[in-house]
């Protein structure tokens, strides 16, 4: 009996070695070691044997049992390593090939410089206000300082709609509107479009402009450096030059032009700054007593800033565009380039 | 403004190079835009005379001349048709070197030898004119090196004024700043001038007459008897060319002088050209005609000032003279006048007329009322030293009412409070005096200053504290940052609101654009509008660029279609924007328009990029709707209805919604019409919507607070029914959810298709129908039983047939 069952087992060995595919391998599970195999029928001649024998013989065929279902294990998992191998060869792609992506898009640059600005600006507590872009002209003009028949008019070439209204030629009637409508203090930026009858390569009849104002008791022309100093350290980088240089708006004095070392040429001069070093980037000043007269504000008891400064003139140096048509008339092509 | 540094330090030492000094006055808020180096990179041009001008033999537009520098003969062929032999000329000379490092060569031109080059204004870069050469006066030194002769090399200034510093309009305006920035002295032109003992005093042969006093403050004049008319020497002509002014003859040219010397106005009457020998002042006549120097009749009106003689007017006060009384060749009894008018008087004069010149640019800012006399008497000097004559006895100096000074008062204190800095006293005062203020006190922390009257601007205390700031220099002040804080953010709400809708259009994948607010009346007629629409009701601009940019849009779908175009026009066809901006809409009984903030987008192409795995579809009607939704989704719209219109004259009907939130209606969404859109060169289908944004805002809901995830499964069953093609699935969908069954919680459109196995007319819709309890796990006859009624209810609105899902 134990050479018969020798036997089988060197014959079961050899076929599941011969097994060429899972499907054999299964049916020789059957054959051999099923209820109705091979194994079992033999095992079934154990009764005739005597009680010597029966231990020794059924060692034995523990033995020749383990032997074989560790060999069709082997096999099997041979087998199946190399079917999934071959159902992966099957299904393999070209990983190079472009994904799946619908149309994307993005924000106009000049929203996304107006975004940078005001992001810096809310962090240092101003908060955002509007304003209409048809004005009276008493917000545009007067309350500011400007009265008429005043050459500071020919500043800003003005759009009329009707007598005393104007499309605002700054954001500044925001100012006006804002203090009308508070009492300090007054922390705001304004951003918003202007316009002004102007069209070259620089100038376009519309433009945006972020404004903005402060008004507290105690706000000081060295606050107002101070806030400026901040926003331009971390809109152009804590190492750039920066000076003020005495200008002239009606709305503010003392009034002030801010100037950058030129992003360019580091300050060495170059064509873009016309070799001063300096690029002008913002306008700026004490709120002018008369503005506070025209909103009821008592310049004995509060001071404050006003600051403004034009949007395209920073997205064209930042991108180093050096013509202004090109953010209205909306090439995909150009718009794309901010993606 | 151009100033030439010689001509400056003729009034103030200048010690500094020009950079140096344009740093200087650029920090004390005087500009200086460009510098321009005069005679720079001329070698070897020298004063000549033609000695004899011949025919070229080879070309006509050529002459051949022969040339003299005093020690040689050169032949020299010549362009310029302005000379004539005898005539001295500016020479280059073999080896010479002109402006841009031209170099002069011996050189053979059509076959004649030619060894130099008469040189143009122009060519030498001293002036624009390049009508001909250069003719220099007959007594110009023969063989003295040009440059030497006029005076260069100079350097000219470019300064950029600020409307409120008149005084700064001249020479001595930007020395008396030079001065004061620098503490060195200011050296005044003190005008000498001899008055002629024999003859009559100038009162008794003329008088000024100011009838409107209220518009000229003050009047003088000089009469100068027996001048010859000439041109001007070379010195006064450089000068003149130097501050951009174009030279004319000796009178002219020395009111021109005087007022870019001193910044005041003057104005040179051919005496004996005034009838009645006298001038008065008076307001012009309604509808009066007056014809200006420059050979324009002007209508006047009854608020505008002119200068008249005994019979009619003679010159528009402070804008421009006349044509009748004009110094010319002939003129030999000269009325000089200098005066001062109203500022803002003038500036609407000429803003009436379009006129703008260099008197009338000065009189609006505010001229010297006091300082007109120094400039009467240097410019009367001037005059007699270059065209001879004599002056009559006597200013005549009409002043109704004094100018009195002003004074005006500085507290220390509220100088250190606007500027943040401690302010020292005896500092501020040096800084006022240097300007030319007389400070006659200072006690208790105020100091009080007497402005003189060329300095119009400062009438405040802050105007003081300005002065104070910018002397010191804007430097000296430190950056500190501002104790005040603590603001409410309340007003940015809206702002971030239009914000998120600008991410969630580009997040769908629409690129922003941004158009002119302004557009092309002719826009409403493009997007078929109804004659009596009320979106052509327009803001209109009085003076526009152009009529394409004349009127406030009241829609953004042109811009978008503008946009669109241009790229479709450049061969880019797959167009996805939007823009959000305002649009206005006049309101009755106010100037000011309506003003709404809104939002649309355009999408025309591919549904998909060209890519291997798209399928090269056209994008249509549910492209925009997809997007327009998930928009208004992320802004917190959860039930927003959309309903068919045939409203909206752009869209194609059929294709055309309205949608609305509650009773509000927020925008429309459609396919444009195909005649629509041929002209701007796009395809169909193009789709386009636009909603209000405050509208959206108003119905947007906030997100609420987190209820928990369901508790007892859901139930999906499928409804799949055949109904009219007409039937549109939202009544379907509302007819369920209108029957307000509790345990029905979703109703989603499935599958739509007509045509195949469903009969003409009509179309098949399935739904899926999700059922849950929040108390229990549903059963299966509950959910049957709703399932009835719900197909009961599908059948008798809308005549649904049920098929088999």
């Amino acid at each position: 009996m134990i050479e018969q069952l020798r036997g089988l087992k060197d014959r079961a060995l050899a076929q599941i070695d011969e097994a060429a595919d899972l499907e054999a391998l299964t049916q020789l599970n059957v054959s051999i070691l099923g209820r109705k195999g091979e194994l079992t029928a033999t095992l079934r001649g154990m009764g005739s044997l005597s009680p010597e024998e029966r231990p020794v013989v059924g060692q034995v065929a523990n033995e020749v049992k383990t032997a074989i279902n560790d060999a069709i294990e082997a096999r099997t998992s041979a087998l199946s390593g190399a079917e999934q191998q071959l159902k992966f060869a099957r299904e393999a792609v070209d990983v190079t090939r472009p994904g799946r992506a619908p149309f994307t898009a993005n924000l106009h640059p000049l929203t996304q410089v107006v975004r940078e600005l005001l992001d810096i600006f809310t962090g240092l507590g101003f908060d955002i206000a509007e304003g209409r872009e048809v004005e009276n002209e008493y917000y545009n003009f007067e309350a500011l300082n400007i009265p008429a028949d005043h050459p500071a008019r020919d500043m800003q070439d003005t759009f009329y709609v009707a007598p005393g209204t104007v499309l605002r030629t700054h954001t500044s009637p925001v100012q006006v509107r804002v203090m009308e409508q508070t009492t300090p203090p007054v922390c705001v930026v304004a951003p918003g479009k202007v316009y002004r009858h102007d069209s070259d390569v620089t100038h376009s009849p519309m433009f945006h402009q972020v404004e903005g104002l402060m008004i507290d008791e105690g706000i000081t022309f060295a606050d107002l450096k101070g806030v400026l100093h901040s926003f331009i350290h971390s809109y152009y980088g804590p190492q750039t030059g920066i000076r003020f240089r005495p200008s002239f708006f009606p709305f503010t004095e003392p009034s002030a032009e801010v100037d950058i070392q030129c992003v360019f040429c580091k300050g060495a001069g170059c064509r873009v700054c016309g070799r001063t070093g300096w690029l002008e980037i913002l306008g700026s000043g004490m709120v002018d007593p008369a503005v506070f007269g025209c909103v009821g504000y008592d310049p004995e008891k509060v001071q404050g800033f006003a600051f403004g400064l034009g949007v395209e003139r920073i997205a064209m140096l930042k991108y180093g565009i050096d013509d202004i048509r090109l953010f209205f008339e909306n090439d995909l092509r150009f718009l794309k380039h901010f993606g | 403004m151009k100033i030439s540094l010689g001509w400056l330090a003729q009034y103030v030492d200048i010690s500094e190079s020009p950079e140096e000094l344009a740093h200087l006055l650029t920090m004390a808020g005087l500009e200086v835009s460009a510098i321009e180096h005069r005679g720079e990179g001329i070698e070897n041009v020298v004063v000549a005379r033609i000695l004899e001008k011949g025919r070229h033999p080879n070309a006509d537009k050529l002459s051949l001349c022969k040339v003299t520098d005093g020690e040689a003969e050169y032949p020299i062929v010549c362009g310029a048709t302005n000379m004539v032999a005898g005539d001295m000329v500016a020479l280059a000379r073999v080896g010479a070197v002109l402006p841009g490092n031209f170099k002069i060569k011996k050189a053979k031109l059509r076959g004649e030898a030619s060894e130099g080059m008469m040189c143009s204004t122009r060519e030498l870069a001293l002036g624009e004119s390049h009508e001909g050469i250069i003719i220099l006066p007959p007594d110009a030194p023969l063989g003295t090196g040009l440059l030497e002769y006029l005076g260069l090399p100079d350097h000219v200034i470019e300064v950029e004024i600020t409307p409120n510093r008149p005084d700064w309009l001249s020479v001595v305006g930007v020395a008396r700043e030079v001065a004061a920035l620098t503490g060195r002295e200011l050296r005044m032109p003190i005008p000498a001038i001899t008055e002629a003992a024999t003859a009559t005093p100038a009162s008794d042969e003329t008088s000024v007459r100011i009838d409107a006093p209220d518009l000229c403050h003050r009047y003088a004049a000089r009469l100068i008897k027996g001048v010859k008319i000439g041109p001007s020497p070379q010195w006064i002509q450089q000068r003149l060319e130097s501050a951009g002014v174009r030279p004319i003859s000796n009178v002219v040219d020395v009111t021109n002088y005087v007022l870019m010397e001193l910044g005041h106005p003057l104005h040179a009457f051919d005496f004996n050209k005034l009838r009645g020998k006298r001038i008065v002042v008076r307001r012009a006549g309604e509808g009066e005609k007056f014809t200006t120097l420059d050979d324009t009749e002007r209508g006047m009106g009854a608020d505008n000032l002119m200068i008249a003689d005994g019979e009619g007017a003679v010159a528009i006060a402070g804008v421009m003279g006349g044509q009748n009384s004009e110094v010319s060749e002939g003129t030999v009894d000269v009325l000089l006048e200098s005066a001062y008018f109203h500022p803002s008087n003038i500036r609407r004069t000429g803003k009436e007329l379009g006129l703008k010149t260099e008197a009338s640019y000065r009189f609006e800012r505010g001229a010297d009322i006091e300082g007109l006399i120094l400039s009467l008497e240097r410019a009367t000097e001037l005059i007699v030293e270059l065209a001879g004559g004599e002056v009559s006895s006597g200013i005549i100096d009409n002043y109704p009412t004094v100018h009195e000074k002003r004074s005006v008062t500085m507290r220390i204190e509220k100088a250190q409070a606007i500027l943040g800095i401690e302010v020292d006293p005896a500092q501020a005062q040096g800084y006022l005096e240097g300007l030319g203020l007389t400070v006659t006190a200072n006690e208790l922390g105020r100091i009080t200053a007497t402005i003189p009257h060329f300095r119009v601007d400062l009438e405040r205390e802050i105007d003081l504290i300005e002065e104070v700031a910018r002397l010191k220099g804007y430097h000296e002040i430190p950056a500190t940052m501002p104790r005040s804080g603590a603001m409410a953010n309340t007003l940015g709400e809206a702002y971030a609101f239009t914000d998120k809708v600008r991410d969630t259009l580009m997040a769908a994948g629409l690129m922003e654009t941004i158009t002119l607010s302004f557009i092309d009346p002719a826009d409403d007629d493009r997007i078929g509008l109804a004659q009596d629409s009320e979106l052509r009701n327009k803001i209109e601009i009085s003076n526009p660029l152009g009529r394409e940019t004349s009127v406030m849009r009241t829609s953004l779908l042109p811009g978008l279609l503008r946009s669109a175009s241009l790229n479709a026009r450049r061969g880019n066809r797959d167009i996805a924007i939007f823009e959000v901006g305002h649009t206005f809409h006049p309101e009755a009984g106010t100037d000011l328009p309506n003003e709404l903030q809104k939002a649309a987008g355009l999408l025309t192409g591919r549904r998909a990029p060209l890519a291997w795995w798209s399928d090269n579809d056209k994008l249509d009607f549910f492209d925009g709707k997809g997007v327009l939704e998930s928009t208004l989704s992320s802004l917190g719209i959860k039930s927003c209805k959309f309903a068919p219109t045939e409203e909206i004259p752009w869209l194609q009907p059929g294709r055309a919604a309205t949608f609305t939130v509650g009773e509000k209606q927020l925008g429309w969404i459609g396919e444009i019409l195909p005649d629509i859109l041929d002209p701007y060169e796009l395809g169909a289908p193009t789709v386009a919507f636009s909603f209000d944004i405050e509208a959206t805002r108003e119905v947007a809901q906030a997100t609420g607070k987190f209820g928990g995830l369901d508790k007892f499964p859901p139930v999906e069953r499928d409804l799949a029914f055949v109904v009219d093609r007409q039937v549109q699935s939202g009544e379907i969908i509302g007819a369920i959810t209108g029957m307000k069954i509790e345990l029905v919680r979703r109703v989603v459109l499935f599958d739509a298709f007509e045509g195949g196995k469903v009969p003409e007319g009509k179309q098949s819709l399935a739904f899926r129908v999700t059922y849950r309890s929040d108390e229990r796990t549903l059963t299966e006859s509950e959910v049957s039983e709703i399932e009835a009624q719900v197909k009961q209810k599908l059948a008798d609105s809308f005549g649904a047939t049920l098929r088999d899902a």
